[in-house]
């Protein structure tokens, strides 16, 4: 049995329905060898559990009645909703709140049969780049454990990386999904803002986050799409659109042959703040692009190096609004109340319970919204998205794809990037790109830099998921280095 | 020396035509329920909830703001109002605002009202959408007596209409007709029952002459509202005639006191940090979506109004009366009538009568219109029309069917019907003329006396006598007296 | 708007928007903070230099048919779903904090 891919192990539990059984000892198997070094999981199921979902998928595998999914583990981010598991966004405010309710993509993926098999480890409420702002403990990289896996979605991009589940979700606002998948070595998704519904799922900047997969190939990550995506009745920013193809068929079209595109590349993303190992590994992969027929032009759109502050200005307001909630009193971290007035008793929640990162963002986010401000900054801020999104759109009229590094450096050593916010934040000046436009991009692994894998990141139109995947996949086959294995587990995968 | 008053009203009004929230599709029908059993994860605020638009709301939105005549904006844009407290589960309420990037569904408009019988036009300022918080409860009764709060959030997130009013009202009695009024048409507009507690609530700014406004908040019924305006301008007139100056702040009706308590002021300012909702899509309003609400809104209180006066001959204050008391009262009205015809009979009977007794008697017009019925009414209008009472009679008989809940038929077994037995009645005359000699003589110069006669008489009978005999008799007791002397 | 670096007055003005979100900062934590705070607001001004004359702010990628909800009525959370992550109940009410 060879199981690389999520692919592999649906199509190996339905030639023979008994090898989940035994995909999950392997998997338990690996996780207890591995995750104590890494730390992916904040709440890992119990594996008695997860066997006795699996007598359910199995049962329906005999009757030949599975769903699409049949066979796979998938980790989740732990800022999705999932009912009856604990769901705590990294943070001490909500280190034991259980929903009620399953978000939407987790209703979806268990109705085609997927086994959730544990929450994972993340930037306290998605805020980060590096996952080392989870209240909890950070997560390493499996390919050097002194190097962040990258946020805010680390959790989910480790337990994928290191053969700990077969997928994972994450969520993305500014590159949460894309940084880490290219920091490990996965692909990563962001989907078109309204794609995947967002209900269920914990808000941090409610008009730019997605829900999207980490996979360790360009297939997979169309076949979770295809479960997770459309229209739901829950989320009114969803929307309704069909292709005449599923996406993991244009996926494997793009796989099988040659694909004639026209690809850009923005100047402003290969320029100062670059490393130069990543600078050199583009260029690279450029000239194999071009030896495959994809054209590559070059153009300069000097508006996107203002798009750092014009993101953090929106997602700092609107997260100071989204975390409002957090008052201790219907869930979360509680401070009795008896005696005392609401604004004591929630501003001893909230400091208490919120870390350092998160009381910042909420501080400028409040201060961006407020009276006399509100007009030089969230509202300027409002506009120059406009501006971004508005060139961003009208050269993917032109061209097919816009292509970049993914992250401006390789994966940081822990500790390093974490002292200075704008140090921080600077490495997201590729990734928020997409969110403020909304348009859909992924990342797919490039290169190994130093043994180090260094991410490419392809977007495309608002609702070109069809182009994007087809286009990655084609990518992805000629530069032939995926499924990647870490040395870490390279002595267990099979 | 009295000052001039303005007052401006803000009137939070339940959408009670709705079967579910605002947002979410968790009934809107809370009142009753055991606390925390109508709720989800949206109005609760739950981590990861959406909301989503009751797209039932905006119709019903948009008749409110037809018929105020106000000018309907053609994109709805739901905003965030920041604000902690704990009845507002997400911290924020969404609501709507008339700033930047954000738009009132409607601005402008106008309510005329009847005053002092003329009419004065009330203008309104904007209309909201927005959702209701959730409902605190004082365990030991009052606010300040509680060490801790407990909080229902089965209302919240139903759906409300903000109405705010230019500051165009002069006293607390247009206050009162204004709200009453409004009250009438969304009633008759099916958009709210004013019946249902709760479904109407208003806020007051009141300012005298000059001096800054005050916010008089938890006014909890109509009458209250003018008892506590009245209140406020005697109080605000108190400060103004020591030589002091009249403080801008937010003060409490407090109904058991009957006085407006300061409400104690924040340490800190109220930013509200609007900006628009990134989870509510702004949706078109367009002509055909307004011009198909128009040609389906009922008959409007002006309009109807207008018609009682033509098509049944009544004066005006009638038919106002009648109309904006309350639409059950009008639709009794109108059901009574096509049974027993009579239509300025029935209308003086409800308004003169009626209402004057459930006043008395402190029923609300529902538990009144519950005792004197359709049947009822229109026995009481045969029953005269037979001949069998009198009007004097007549107004008896409500008054016992509206504060005994009696049936009319019943009254006519007792007895309490018109005395027409002459013989009884010249008896009684007699018996007048010698206890009241001097009223007698008083009568034979002076025609006009005689009606202190004829009520002796009828103080005597209780009201039964007919009137017209006993005016006969005693028209003919006198000459006959005349001609003896 | 913070032009000038003194810290004093940077705290102040952390002190009053503390208020408006409810948060506290420790004092120990202040120093640090208003080191950061004044880096990051200098960054956001670096917006100052893009000209969004006649620019309409973007608040959401436009939607061709907003999803809306019809007036029925869905089954909700039971009692004990909504209150199970409760810590202070009294009687099926959520306990809260006095609201004077």
């Amino acid at each position: 049995m060879r199981i690389l891919t999520l692919l592999d192990i649906i199509k190996e539990v339905r030639n023979d329905p008994k090898l989940l059984f035994e995909y999950i000892e392997y998997t338990y198997d690996i996780i207890n060898k591995v995750e104590d070094k890494v730390r992916a999981y904040i709440t890992l199921r119990d594996k008695e559990h997860v066997l006795r979902d699996a007598k359910r998928v199995y049962d329906k595998l005999i009757k030949g009645r599975a769903g699409r999914l049949a066979g796979a583990l998938i980790a989740v981010k732990d800022n999705i909703s999932t009912k009856g598991l604990r769901t705590t966004c990294a943070s001490r405010i909500l280190e034991d709140y259980v929903p009620p309710y399953d978000a939407t993509v987790i209703e979806r993926l268990k109705s085609e049969d997927a086994i959730i098999i544990g929450k994972t480890n993340m930037d306290e409420f998605a805020m980060g780049s590096t996952t080392e702002n989870s209240a909890f403990f950070p997560t390493k990289n499996p390919w050097d454990l002194n190097r962040v896996p990258g946020g805010s979605s680390g959790g989910s991009a480790t337990a994928t990386a290191a053969f700990e589940a077969s997928a994972a979700l994450g969520s993305d606002t500014g590159g949460s999904i894309r940084a880490p998948a290219s920091f490990t070595g996965c692909v990563g998704l962001k989907p078109t803002y309204g794609l995947v519904s967002r209900y269920g799922l914990i808000a941090y900047a409610s008009s730019m986050d997605q829900i999207g997969p980490i996979t360790r190939t360009v297939k997979d990550a169309a076949l979770i799409l295809d479960v997770i995506a459309g229209p739901d009745s829950r989320d009114a920013t969803s929307i309704d659109i069909s292709f005449p193809k599923t996406f993991l068929e244009y996926a494997e079209e793009g796989s099988r042959g040659s694909v004639k595109a026209k690809l850009v590349v923005i100047e402003e993303m290969v320029g100062e703040g670059i490393e130069r190992p990543i600078y050199t590994s583009f260029i690279r992969v450029i000239r194999h692009l071009e030896a495959n027929e994809l054209n590559v032009t070059w153009i300069s759109k000097p508006i996107v190096k203002y798009a750092l502050p014009t993101y953090y200005i929106i997602a700092m307001a609107e997260a100071s609004s989204n975390l409002a909630r957090y008052d201790g009193l219907r869930y979360g971290l509680h401070v009795g109340v008896e005696g005392k007035s609401w604004y004591e008793v929630f501003a001893e929640v909230r400091s208490r319970g919120f870390g350092k990162e998160v009381k910042r963002r909420i501080l400028l986010g409040t201060y961006v919204l407020s009276a006399g401000y509100y007009q030089a900054y969230y509202l300027r801020a409002s506009k120059v998205r406009r501006l971004i999104r508005d060139v961003l759109v009208s050269l993917l009229k032109t061209y097919d794809c816009i292509i970049s590094p993914t992250m401006p450096v390789l994966p940081p050593k822990l500790g390093e990037r974490i002292v200075d916010p704008l140090k921080l934040y600077a490495i997201d000046v590729n990734t928020v790109l997409a969110n403020l436009a909304g348009i859909p991009a992924i990342s797919i692994p490039s290169d190994l830099v130093n043994g180090l894998p260094v991410g490419l990141q392809v977007m495309c139109d608002e609702l070109r998921e069809n182009l994007l995947l087809k286009i990655s996949s084609y990518v992805e086959s000629f530069l032939k280095i995926t499924p990647l294995v870490p040395p870490l587990v390279r002595g267990y995968v099979i | 020396m009295s000052f001039k008053v303005k007052v401006g009203l803000e009137i939070h009004v339940q959408i009670t035509s709705l079967k579910t929230k605002l947002f979410c599709s968790c009934s809107a029908d809370y009142r009753g329920k055991p606390p925390n059993t109508n709720v989800c994860p949206v109005c609760m605020g739950l981590p990861g909830s959406l909301p989503v638009l009751n797209i039932k709301a905006v119709r019903e939105a948009v008749k409110v703001a037809l018929a105020l005549n106000s000018k309907i904006n053609n994109v709805l844009i739901f905003t965030r109002k920041h604000y902690f407290y704990p009845d507002l589960p997400k911290n924020y309420q969404i609501s709507q605002y008339d700033g930047i990037g954000s738009a009132p569904i409607a601005k402008g408009g106008y309510i005329n009202i009847n005053i002092d019988g003329r009419v004065k036009k009330v203008r309104v300022r904007r209309i909201n959408i927005e959702e209701d918080p959730g409902r605190i409860v004082y365990p030991f009764g009052s606010i300040t007596k509680s060490p801790y709060t407990m909080i229902d959030y089965n209302r919240s997130g139903v759906a409300l209409l903000e109405i705010v009013t230019e500051p165009d009202l002069e006293s607390p009695k247009e206050a009162r007709v204004f709200v009453q009024k409004l009250a009438s048409i969304l009633e008759h507009l099916g958009v709210t029952n004013p019946k249902l507690e709760g479904s109407i609530r208003v806020d007051a700014n009141i300012s005298i002459e000059g001096q800054e406004r005050v916010e008089v908040k938890n006014i909890g019924s109509l009458k209250e509202l003018e008892k506590a305006l009245t209140y406020e301008v005697a109080r605000q007139t108190a400060i103004v005639k020591s030589g002091g100056k009249v403080v801008r702040e937010t003060r409490h009706w407090d109904k058991t006191k009957n006085i407006t308590i300061s409400a104690r002021l924040k340490e800190f300012e109220e930013d509200y940090r609007y900006f628009p909702d990134p989870d509510l899509p702004a949706l078109k309003i367009d002509r055909k979506f307004i011009e198909e609400i128009k040609a389906s809104l009922p008959e409007l209180p002006d309009e109807r109004i207008e018609r009682f006066v033509k098509e049944y001959g009544l004066s005006n204050y009638l038919a106002s009366v009648l109309v904006t008391e309350s639409k059950d009262l009008a639709d009794l009205f109108e059901e009574a009538i096509t049974v027993c015809g009579n239509p300025k009979l029935v209308a003086s009977i409800l308004v003169n009568e009626f209402l004057r007794w459930i006043d008395e008697a402190g029923l609300s017009i529902y538990e009144g219109l519950r005792r004197l019925n359709k049947d009822r009414l229109c026995s009481i209008v045969e029953l005269l029309r037979k001949g069998v009472i009198s009007t004097k009679l007549l107004k008896e008989y409500v008054k016992q069917v509206v504060l005994n809940d009696v049936e009319p038929n019943d009254l006519v077994r007792k007895g309490l019907t018109v005395l027409i037995d002459r013989e009884f009645i010249e008896k009684i005359v007699d018996e007048v003329f010698k206890e009241y000699r001097n009223a007698v003589l008083d009568a034979l110069k002076n025609p006009k006396a005689i009606n202190f006669l004829v009520g002796q008489v009828m103080r005597k009978t209780r009201g039964r006598a007919d009137p017209k005999i006993v005016n006969e008799i005693i028209k003919e007791r006198l000459r006959r007296f005349e001609k003896s002397s | 708007m913070i032009v000038s670096i003194d810290i004093e007055e940077v705290k102040k003005w952390i002190r009053r928007i503390g208020r408006l979100a409810l948060i506290n900062i420790e004092e120990h934590e202040e120093e640090e903070l208003v080191k950061d705070i004044i880096k990051i607001i200098d960054f956001f001004n670096k917006l100052r230099e893009v000209n969004v004359d006649n620019v309409e702010p973007l608040f959401m990628t436009p939607r061709e048919k907003p999803i809306i909800r019809e007036d029925e009525v869905k089954k909700g959370l039971s009692e004990e779903e909504a209150l199970m992550n409760v810590k202070e109940r009294v009687e099926g009410y959520i306990k809260g904090p006095k609201t004077v």
